[in-house]
């Protein structure tokens, strides 16, 4: 699945919030307070860094030429996935 | 003309009068007498996104016959005139305990399926709702109601019935869970690459107790698990159509009772993604006792979906 990696967790919300916007979601078009208001699901990093990864796995025509250029299809080695003590 | 949800017939479920208690109920099926709302919110996929109510059709199922209300556009009066041939998700599932539970999934990408090119997603003619295994799930708000704690430091019974149609059982996937991360961890079910588990979580994180369940499989089934509020592994007991699973794989560690933290409850992962790929007809929680109960609820469900 294509990510696009974004610095911060608002960043990519931001971005997802944009492009529901412009594929017209119930909540931007409509007013719907409880209507879908993104388009693609956030992957969160852990740790310091916290960066955010957006799940494209639909509508990649909303992105912008370069963000489709940036699409990677795996998470960067460096990511550091949340711990999870669940042994 | 808004449609209002339809008068449940004298042959629709009464599970949750039959069987009271529940804090959160979910299903493609009526299964309260007393519930006169929505069965969900869905989204039709043709590219208009335009949402609408689902109610139950006369049969008290989710079907293309059910009623439609509260379009933000496009036209019809039932969920196959709304949809056509295209697909639909569940954008809102509406909770039927009383207790205002609902599960949401705001983001378009999230939301389990519910239509596929124009026919109900079903299990053998069973509608149900498809978690995608990449990114899908649903999420319930904060509530006491699912804080397995009396809030004072001493934990509460538990238990959970779902009917699903489970496709994977890859590790760390997720069925449902109330766990942050961080100092905001509670509960989970999820899988550990063989078999299912469920973890209790103290003082909001770190320690905890937990079991698996020795007789995990794919499929169709109907998954129970009750948790006595002892405070322990022991307490813990998966059910796989009735039958009692072999508990083994314990893990205990200090434990001195559940926090109820504010994380909110996730159907279909966890707050570190792991959603799972499963087609879930049917969800009802307690947070009290059902010991003594749990084979009639289960004889209930099944014998309305004949799963085993």
């Amino acid at each position: 699945m294509p990510f696009l990696i974004h610095s911060s967790k608002a960043d990519a919300l931001a971005r997802s919030d944009q492009a529901g916007e412009d594929k017209g979601l119930a909540y931007h078009a409509h007013g719907k307070e409880d209507g879908t208001r993104y388009v693609w699901a956030i992957i969160e990093e852990g740790g310091e860094t916290a960066r955010a990864a957006l799940k494209v796995s639909q509508d990649v025509e909303l992105l912008t030429a370069e963000e489709q250029a940036a699409l990677v299809e795996q998470l960067p080695a460096d990511w550091s996935h949340p711990t999870d003590d669940n042994a | 003309m808004a449609i209002l949800p339809g008068v449940l017939a004298a042959s629709r479920s009464a599970l949750l009068e039959e069987y009271t208690g529940a804090v959160a109920a979910f299903s493609t099926r009526q299964i309260s007498r007393a519930y006169t709302g929505y069965a969900m919110k869905v989204r039709e996929g043709s590219g208009m996104n335009y949402e609408a109510d689902v109610s139950f059709d006369a049969s008290g199922n989710v079907s293309l016959t059910s009623p439609i209300a509260n379009l933000t556009g496009g036209s019809g009066a039932t969920l196959g005139d709304f949809v056509s041939s295209s697909d639909a998700f569940c954008t809102l599932w509406y909770d039927q305990s009383g207790e205002g539970n609902n599960a949401t999934q705001s983001t378009a990408g999230a939301q389990p399926k519910i239509v596929s090119s124009g026919t109900v997603v079903n299990q053998g003619g069973i509608p149900v709702v498809d978690f995608d295994g990449s990114d899908d799930g649903l999420t319930i708000a904060d509530t006491a109601d699912l804080s397995f704690t009396d809030g004072s430091g001493t934990d509460t019974p538990a238990a959970f019935f779902v009917a699903h149609n489970l496709n994977e059982l890859s590790s760390g996937n997720t069925l449902i869970s109330k766990d942050a991360g961080g100092s905001a961890r509670e509960w989970a079910w999820f899988f550990d690459g063989s078999d299912q588990r469920f973890y209790i979580k103290s003082g909001g994180g770190g320690n905890q107790q937990s079991a698996d369940d020795d007789d995990t499989a794919t499929g169709w089934h109907l998954a129970s698990l009750l948790y006595s509020g002892n405070e322990s592994y022991s307490g813990m007991q998966f059910y796989r159509n009735g039958a009692a699973s072999t508990m083994d794989d314990t893990l205990s560690q200090t434990y001195s009772g559940m926090s109820n933290t504010s994380s909110t409850v996730l159907i279909g992962n966890r707050y570190t993604g792991a959603c799972i790929s499963t087609e879930i007809a049917e969800i009802v929680i307690y947070k009290t006792d059902q010991a003594a109960t749990r084979a009639g609820i289960e004889t209930a469900i099944n014998t309305h979906y004949s799963i085993y």
